[in-house]
């Protein structure tokens, strides 16, 4: 049996899981040190002396616990397939990404389980191990969903929680009693021997004791609700430690658990699962203040009982596995995430498990391990260990514990896969093109590797536009302002205002509007707008109306003698000439009033406008909080990431990147220092998303703002220094120049000369401003070309993924896998043919440099289309033997791309060992050089070999690569 | 004279009975066994060649010594063709051991992890 070594960065192993185990009188036996690490545990393993006597090197799992253990796999599996076939969506969630592994690898045909794969898995080490901590998990799962805590009692030396909060539950005698039944009747006649030895000892009437307090206890109808303690005995058997846990009256105490319980009902995706794996349903029940109460007033979950009952035989079987890997008692809790609730020095088990110490790893201090309500971590000042996150805590336990899982899940998944590929390449890659060509599995994977890099990069550009829209709504609105404003000046401009014939200086709205009313009513000159005479109308109006009214009034009243109808035809016929005069007149009067009325109105629109718009700019308004907000966010961004110190990620590297390589960067930096930056598995995470793409922006318009002469130059000092004199970045945005030039002149009142400037028009003064408000402008603009381009380059991203989503990648593929297949094929024809290139006889034509003459009828149109050499030709016709086939141009085609020349030159270069020092040799080159050598008998034919050997290599690689 | 994978397995020094159930069977190899062992068998030659040639070059120059052999230019060519003639004609009379044991190990293996075995 050959000596198995675990390599240490890895959670699986190097080897084959042939030589990892063997058989012991039905006893599967593995080396201990797969299972258990040494260092740091106090739990010596090989060799070592602990008080329960040597240790051997192995570890034995004898038939029982193998048979516990390919049941509990296999129901798992069946389960798992049952949930994947109504609710497939839960198994995408990253906390079954190992389940929906191990579906794959263990789930047979017609949703059943492979009992045969599952044998073999749980042949392996790496079987035991994944299994032991998904019993663990789904343990933890369900008692969580339950809203409970397990608690063995005693601990030994791991002590116990002070106060227990004990939690009735609908547990009867005969569950219990089917508990007790279910495990001894498979081990008969040893279980019954020991129910035996059990009753002989005493210990049967202490559990008849205890199944009789329960069913005196028992209240069916509220199992869920709080009440009265109860402890339940750890009814196992099947083994010494079995016995053993019993003779020293080891119970298990189930408390109720609010943290615990949230931590499953606020992950909707795992609330889902628990409810379909296990028939628990988390709505059954709500928290109350620190108890968990049924809301229903029965419990609406699925055999509820049968998951209580399952839960005892996990966590005995749980610790039969670690009993069998030589873990003492007092290393070991009832579940790994007791160490969570059950506070005393903020260790796990102590159980020295390599997977363990990949959870550590996961869970602190990356992953924030322990903290308590207010963050802090058990070695900060102020941590209150009574005051714990409960619900954080085990959410990122699981989940560290759920990576674990599906890391050795992949790693001996991948590393099957590579040594089945490696001992059949034909067949693996005749596969790999079936499933392109069928369309099948392989694509639609693809297809969806591709889909999701896709989502992700359309993301990426939603922020990037979305970030755009920031500065570009307040870049309209500043831009509106200033239009409108221009617009006033042009319109004040074009209004040639004159009174008396002298003109009447237009100056701002509000004096323009109050001019025009005066032309309106100023009857003692006569005014012309633009070149039309206005004519006092409003005086005029005055004088038409009161007209009208004294003339209205002055109409007859009815005489004695006049008849009513006489009377109203009389005034009807009076009322309506003075009408018709009073319509006369104003029509006579228009041609001075309307046009001023026009002119008033227009203005009044063009001050509503300005007005509504200068609101919208305020300094505490909407849109330029927004705007102000991503501007801040952008430069912090810049600045954590540069400050995190890594040195590869700088301001430069930050405005040159791809986000791909930034993330990778990013990574490294948390790896080197857990306070920086974040862990891959958290690149997708939305914020850090945006926190990047900000960092990102911010840098390259920084870049671009360095690369501008006239901002260096002329603009960003005198930007700097009217700022520091109190005009904000939004007032020299917003304000009017002559505003502007007024907060500049209080300034200097207010600091007695020392900044802004006096009240003189200066027009180097005016000059400064003019660049302050130029710079203001263009720190937006860069930002806004900015996020353009990087949401074009993010476009382009997503177009290519596009195409490569619709086939052009599976073309690439197919071309690849079909020359690799094609030269394994004919690698019986190509290790002979190795003499050619060094014979005599034949060798002239595999040195031929001459390019393929357009008009040489012996080659296709493809080959001479690609201006290849003749000696090209011949060392692809010996590689593919591709002259004589029917489809030979179409075939040169496909593989000419797999193997051009330029490839061939390296390969061969590097099996000939052939340098060039100023230059990268190609074909020609290396053909040059192969000739010499053949002159100066420095070539052999076993040299050719080894370099088609080569040549062979490489491209088997690159079609089991894909 | 172009050499196939089966000729060159035909004059290898392995064990009679292990080459003659290996020649049986060559032709039933699945297309993964073969493709490994075609390999195995041209290295294992390629090896057993350069060494007879090494022992044939230090022959002919201990011969140019003794004026038993032209030391010029061609003398390398006619060793390499000498030693093919001597490899064909199943001449293994060499002074450093190949490891054959190793290599017929290997192609026992190769033969027996037929893909059903793996499955």
């Amino acid at each position: 049996m050959a000596d198995f070594e675990v390599a240490d960065s890895s959670v699986g192993q190097g080897n084959g899981g042939a030589a990892q185990s063997s058989t012991e009188n039905g006893a599967i036996r593995f080396k201990r040190n797969i299972f258990i690490n040494t260092e740091g545990t106090g739990v010596n393993t090989d060799r070592g002396r602990r008080q329960e006597g040597r240790q051997s090197e192995w570890v034995k799992f004898d038939e029982s616990l193998q048979a516990q253990y390919e049941t509990y796999l296999k129901n798992y599996i069946q389960n798992l397939q049952v949930v994947n076939k109504s609710h497939p969506e839960l198994f995408e969630s990253d906390e079954h990404l190992h389940d929906k592994e191990l579906l794959q690898m263990l789930g047979g045909e017609n949703g059943r389980p492979d009992e045969s794969k599952i044998k073999q898995f749980l042949g392996k080490p790496e079987g035991w191990i994944v299994t032991t901590q998904v019993l663990e998990h789904q343990t933890a799962l369900r008692l969580f969903a339950l809203g409970l805590r397990a608690v063995g009692n005693p601990q030994g030396e791991r002590k116990t929680i002070a106060q227990q909060e004990t939690f009735h539950l609908n547990i009867n005698r005969g569950i219990l009693n089917r508990v007790w039944i279910d495990r001894i009747e498979p081990l008969a006649p040893v279980g019954r021997a020991i129910v035996g030895a059990v009753a002989a000892s005493g210990l049967g009437a202490t559990i008849a004791t205890e199944l009789a307090r329960l069913s005196g206890s028992m209240r069916p109808d509220t199992a869920a609700a709080a009440g009265a303690g109860l402890a339940l005995s750890a009814v196992i058997a099947g083994s010494a430690t079995v016995r053993s846990l019993m003779r020293d009256g080891v119970t298990l105490n189930l408390d109720q658990f609010t943290g615990a319980f949230r931590a499953i009902q606020n992950n909707p995706a795992e609330a889902e699962f628990v409810k379909r794996m296990a028939g628990i349903d988390v709505d059954d029940f709500r928290v109350v203040g620190n108890r968990i109460e049924n809301t229903r007033g029965v419990v609406e979950s699925t055999r509820l009982e049968d998951t209580q009952n399952e839960l005892l035989q996990c966590l005995y079987t749980r610790e039969q596995f670690y009993t069998n890997l030589g873990i003492p008692r007092d290393r070991l809790d009832r579940l790994p995430e007791q160490f969570l609730y059950q506070f005393t020095t903020g260790q796990q088990e102590q159980t020295g498990a390599r997977w363990q110490q990949f959870m550590q790893e996961r869970f602190n201090p990356n992953e924030g391990g322990i903290l308590d309500r207010a963050g802090l971590r058990p070695m900060d000042t102020g941590f209150n260990r009574g005051r714990l996150d409960n619900e954080g805590n085990i959410t990122r336990f699981m989940k560290a514990r759920s990576e674990t899982i599906l890391q050795y899940v992949q790693e001996l998944t991948e590393r099957e896969r590579n040594q089945r590929d490696l001992g059949r390449p034909l067949s693996t890659v005749e596969t790999k093109i079936t499933e392109r060509q069928a369309g099948g599995v392989a694509i639609e994977k693809r297809k969806g590797e591709i889909a999701k890099r896709k989502e992700q990069v359309d993301k990426d550009k939603t922020e990037a536009d979305t970030q755009k829209s920031r500065f570009e709504t307040y870049r309209n609105k500043v831009n509106q302002l200033r239009d409108a404003r221009e617009q006033v000046t042009r319109e004040l401009g074009a209004i040639g205002l004159t009174r008396g014939g002298a003109p009447v200086v237009i100056g701002d709205l509000d004096t323009s509007i109050r001019q025009l009313r005066e032309a309106y009513i100023d009857n003692t000159a006569v005014y012309m707008v633009n070149g039309r005479a206005i004519n006092a109308p409003g005086p005029r109006l005055t004088a038409v109306t009161n007209t009208r009214t004294a003339a209205l009034s002055a109409i007859p009243f009815q005489q004695p003698r006049e008849s009513q109808e006489a009377y109203r035809a009389r005034h009807q016929s009076a009322k309506e000439g003075i009408e018709e005069q009073y319509r006369f007149e104003l029509a006579a009067l228009n041609p001075d009033k309307e046009p001023v009325d026009q002119l008033i109105t227009r203005l009044e629109q063009l001050r509503n406008n300005i007005t509504t718009l200068q609101r919208e700019l305020e300094e505490n308004s909407e849109v330029n909080k927004v705007m102000n907000d991503e501007f801040n966010a952008l430069q912090d961004s810049l600045i954590d990431m540069v400050g995190w110190a890594h040195p590869g990620l700088n301001e430069v590297i930050l405005s040159t990147e791809t986000i791909d390589e930034l993330l990778r960067r990013i990574n490294d930096a948390h790896t080197a220092n857990p306070d920086n930056g974040w862990p891959a598995t958290e690149n997708s995470n939305p914020e850090n998303r945006t926190r990047l793409i900000h960092a990102m922006t911010e840098a390259r318009a920084r870049s671009a703002e360095d690369a501008d002469p006239v901002r260096t130059a002329v603009r960003v000092d005198d930007y700097v220094e009217i700022n520091g004199w109190g005009l904000t970045g939004n007032q020299l945005a917003t304000l009017t120049e002559a505003q502007m030039n007024q907060v500049m002149n209080d300034r200097h009142t207010a600091t007695g000369g020392t900044e802004g400037w006096a009240p003189a028009d200066d027009a180097a003064n005016r000059g400064r401003l003019r660049n302050a408000i130029a710079e203001t402008r263009n720190m937006i603009d860069v930002r806004i070309n900015v996020n353009t381009n990087l949401s074009k380059e993010l476009n382009t991203q997503s177009q290519r993924l596009q195409r490569e989503s619709e086939g052009v990648s599976v073309e690439t593929e197919l071309k690849t896998l079909e020359a690799g297949r094609d030269i394994m094929k004919r690698q019986g024809d190509i290790l002979p043919a190795a003499k050619q290139v060094t014979d005599r006889d034949t060798r002239d034509k595999f040195i031929d440099t001459t390019v393929i003459d357009p008009t040489d009828t012996t080659y296709t149109q493809a080959e001479k289309d690609v201006h290849i050499s003749r000696g090209y030709s011949e060392f692809m016709d010996l590689l593919f033997d591709y002259k004589l086939r029917p489809d030979r141009a179409e075939y040169f085609n496909k593989i000419k791309d797999v193997l051009p020349p330029q490839k061939m030159a390296d390969l061969l270069a590097a099996s000939l060992e052939i340098h060039a020092i100023l230059f990268m040799p190609n074909l020609d080159f290396i053909q040059a050089r192969i000739r010499d050598r053949l002159t100066a008998h420095a070539l052999t034919e076993r040299d050719m070999r080894r370099a088609f050997g080569g040549i062979i290599d490489r491209l088997k690689d690159e079609a089991l690569a894909i | 004279m172009k050499l196939t994978t089966k000729d060159i397995l035909k004059i290898l020094p392995f064990e009679e009975n292990f080459k003659k159930n290996l020649l049986d069977n060559f032709d039933s190899l699945d297309q993964d066994q073969k493709f490994n062992i075609e390999r195995l068998i041209w290295d294992t030659y390629d090896a057993l060649f350069e060494l007879k040639l090494e022992e044939n070059l230090q022959i002919a120059l201990l011969a140019a010594k003794n004026n038993q052999e032209k030391l010029n230019d061609e003398l390398y060519a006619r060793v390499e063709e000498l030693t093919e003639r001597e490899m064909q004609g199943n001449e293994f009379k060499l002074s450093t051991e190949v490891d054959l044991e190793q290599a017929r190990q290997k192609l026992l293996t190769l033969i027996n992890n037929s893909p059903s075995k793996n499955n």
